[in-house]
């Protein structure tokens, strides 16, 4: 029974336009950011830097290397405040955009004496040497990102974009290797593909989630529904899991698209294909994703009563875990992002926090699709508000009446 | 099969809507006639948990109406504003209801649907969108899907309102062959839908219960109180002043006037048997 309703709930899904501006949405998603990302020169072994140069006449950028030595970070970072600072602008991320600011005479004055901090004047700077402490100078650049107004590549939050290198050729080489080796081009391509879908994934399902528990309202169904024998738990979850097949379909059959193409590159390449790669990183990495995200429209809108709200909550959370593009995997990013073909290591070493994380937010999902129907449950026996009004209006309009008697 | 209220009361904030109300309703159709804003919607969503009562107790069957599951298995409801999703079908409709009634299997399912559409005439509009149902239609549906779980007690409010003439016979008709076995209660503000469907009434107003007994009986009480008499416009101005008018009716020059009055009120006039429109209206207004 609990199966057949599940099934309505799909066949209702696939009436509606919303789901089908959501799937051209999400194609468009896949089209433009992850197709864009698969050429066969991702899949190439990296070229020697003389024999590039000599193929296509510039420089070879072989991808970045995150820093991790904490003179080497304090290096890079030194040298990115005294540029900013004479060209006197920074680039600042706000909530919703990020855009460059000028900087004041004093703003300038500030961040070069806090680079004197890092190197006293008269000190050596061809030879970087700090002439304080790790912590010391961490506690500088926050000040320095305090006095610019936040937000800027000195904040810890955005610092990972300055503590970054050029890969070498060699390095590019065995991260190369590594991830042949080891991990296999699929996988590697099956991590992009969950990084640029999970994207959409964090936020488009909403506007279907968000919408569905209060259609019985929208409709007028309301006390039909609320009447009947079934419970508020049954109700809740046959609708939420429909939904999430639904929605799951579509990225079915995306992910199916795109091993087709993936795996034809990388065949012929010679590489060895996996299979199951794209739908394993869909399942246990994008998912999870898309169960939180459509449990939280299901539970905002019904504490509110109304889906829009869910949207711009949503969308906070969303963009708050956009950021940075590799390397967070802490409880806060329910969106994971692995914007990279390639760096094994950093997925081998965050393995752990990612399983972690995945499970929590599934976890969290069922709880709170639990409490949606939990309140449903309460709010089925309170239907008191079309009564509510009639009551106020007619006390209203007694008021506005003036008594025969008086 | 009995309902027994004792001492309902609801309040919204400082307004109450149901005031001390006492009832108890046996098997077969039973009237609940009042104004609008008389309470019966409100007394109606009680039964059907749909809102919580204030004070009082409410047994349906011996069963407390707290027990929410329990009443809802036994209960099918008609609402006021009876909507469906607009893109299902006739039948689509009626199964996605008998699935929330918790009716398996499909087959089972199947049967009482068509058995139920055949019973209100709409066996030739399975496919047919719910959206393209006219309102007689659409109330006949509203019908079939209170009935899918065969519940021993069946509320309808309102149900005739915005029908023609020819529909609300059918409808009516059709209420009074379901209520074999079972409670219907009819909630509404039209006299003539009680009065050829209900033995048993009882009338709501400001939350009160004015009356609660046999249709009959209200009529007994109505007697001596109905008068008629072919008056002029002048004269019958004059009977507005001082009695209520319960209808005119143009008759060449002269307006066949029905009012009510506690004696007799003018010369011409003479007493007539009343109806159960005019035993109400002696209630409500209070003669």
């Amino acid at each position: 029974m609990f199966l057949s309703l599940v099934f309505k709930e799909i066949k209702q899904q696939f009436k509606s336009i919303i789901f089908y501006l959501f799937i051209g949405i999400i194609v468009l998603f896949y089209i433009t950011q992850f197709l864009g990302d698969v050429d066969t020169e991702g899949v190439s072994k990296p070229i020697p830097p003389d024999e590039y140069r000599e193929a296509y006449g510039r420089e070879p950028y072989y991808g970045y290397i995150e820093e991790e030595d904490p003179e080497d970070q304090m290096n890079l970072m030194y040298s990115r405040l005294i540029r900013d600072a004479n060209h006197g602008s920074v680039l600042q991320h706000g909530f919703l955009m990020s855009k460059i600011v000028n900087l004041s005479k004093g703003q300038k004055e500030f961040m070069l004496d806090a680079a004197d901090k890092i190197i006293k004047e008269g000190h050596d700077i061809s030879n970087f040497e700090a002439d304080v402490s790790y912590k010391e100078f961490q506690i500088i650049i926050e000040k320095v990102d305090e006095r610019l107004g936040g937000g800027t590549y000195f904040s810890e939050e955005y610092n990972d974009q300055v503590y970054r290198q050029e890969k070498t050729y060699d390095q590019a080489l065995k991260d190369f290797e590594t991830m042949i080796s080891k991990d296999t081009l699929s996988n590697a391509y099956g991590r992009l593909y969950a990084d640029y879908m999970g994207i959409g994934a964090g936020f488009f399902p909403i506007f279907l989630a968000a919408f569905i528990l209060t259609r019985d309202k929208r409709y007028r169904m309301s006390e039909l529904i609320y009447s009947r024998e079934i419970s508020s738990y049954k109700y809740v979850f046959a609708k939420y899991i429909a939904l999430v097949i639904s929605v799951s379909l579509v990225y079915l059959a995306i992910v199916t698209h795109a091993t087709i193409l993936v795996s034809s590159v990388v065949k012929a390449n010679g590489y060895t294909v996996d299979y199951l790669a794209f739908y394993k990183y869909t399942f246990g990495w994008l998912v999870p994703t898309l169960l939180f995200t459509i449990s939280m429209g299901f539970v905002i809108s019904i504490i509110f009563g109304n889906g829009i709200v869910a949207i711009p909550i949503q969308f906070g959370l969303w963009i708050s875990s956009l950021l940075p593009l590799v390397g967070d995997y802490g409880l806060s990013k329910f969106v994971l992002r692995f914007n990279t073909v390639g760096s094994y290591d950093i997925f081998k070493e965050s393995i752990n926090d990612i399983l972690i994380n995945r499970i929590l937010y599934t976890v969290l999902a069922i709880i709170l699709v639990g409490v949606a129907g939990r309140i449903l449950s309460y709010r089925r026996g309170r239907q008191d508000g079309i009564i509510k009004k009639r009551f106020k209006r007619k006390s209203k309009e007694d008021s506005r009446t003036p008594s025969l008697q008086s | 099969m009995n309902i027994e209220i004792k001492g309902l009361t609801k309040n919204y904030g400082n307004k109450t809507a149901l005031d001390n109300v006492d009832l108890k309703i046996d098997k077969g159709m039973f009237g609940l006639l009042g104004p609008n804003g008389a309470g019966k919607t409100t007394l109606m969503r009680i039964l059907t948990t749909l809102v919580q009562k204030t004070e009082g107790d409410i047994n349906i069957q011996g069963i407390d109406i707290s027990k929410k599951r329990k009443i809802r298995q036994m209960i099918g409801y008609l609402p006021q504003d009876f909507a469906v999703y607009p893109t299902l079908t006739v039948y689509e409709a009626m199964d996605y209801l008998a699935l929330l009634s918790n009716i398996a299997p499909k087959s089972k399912r199947k049967k009482l649907i068509l058995d139920l559409l055949e019973k209100v005439n709409l066996e030739d509009h399975l496919k047919t969108k719910v959206k393209a149902l006219s309102g007689g239609m659409k109330r006949r549906l509203g019908i079939a899907q209170a009935l899918i779980n065969n519940p021993s007690l069946l509320i309808v409010d309102e149900p005739t309102a915005g029908l023609d003439p020819e529909e609300r016979i059918r409808f009516r008709n059709l209420l009074r062959d379901f209520s074999e076995d079972r409670i219907v209660i009819l909630s509404t503000h039209i006299v003539e839908d009680v009065e050829f469907t209900c033995e048993d009434l009882a009338i709501l107003k400001e939350g009160q219960i004015l009356y609660k007994g046999k249709s009959r009986d209200l009529i007994k009480q109505a007697e001596g109180y109905i008068w008629t008499a072919n008056l002029d416009r002048k004269r019958l101005n004059d009977i507005r002043k001082n009695h209520h008018i319960i209808s005119t009716v143009s008759e060449g020059d002269l307006i066949k006037t029905r009012f009510l009055s506690d004696g007799t009120p003018i010369e011409e006039s003479k007493a007539v048997s009343p109806s159960i429109e005019d035993a109400y209206m002696k209630l409500v207004k209070g003669v």
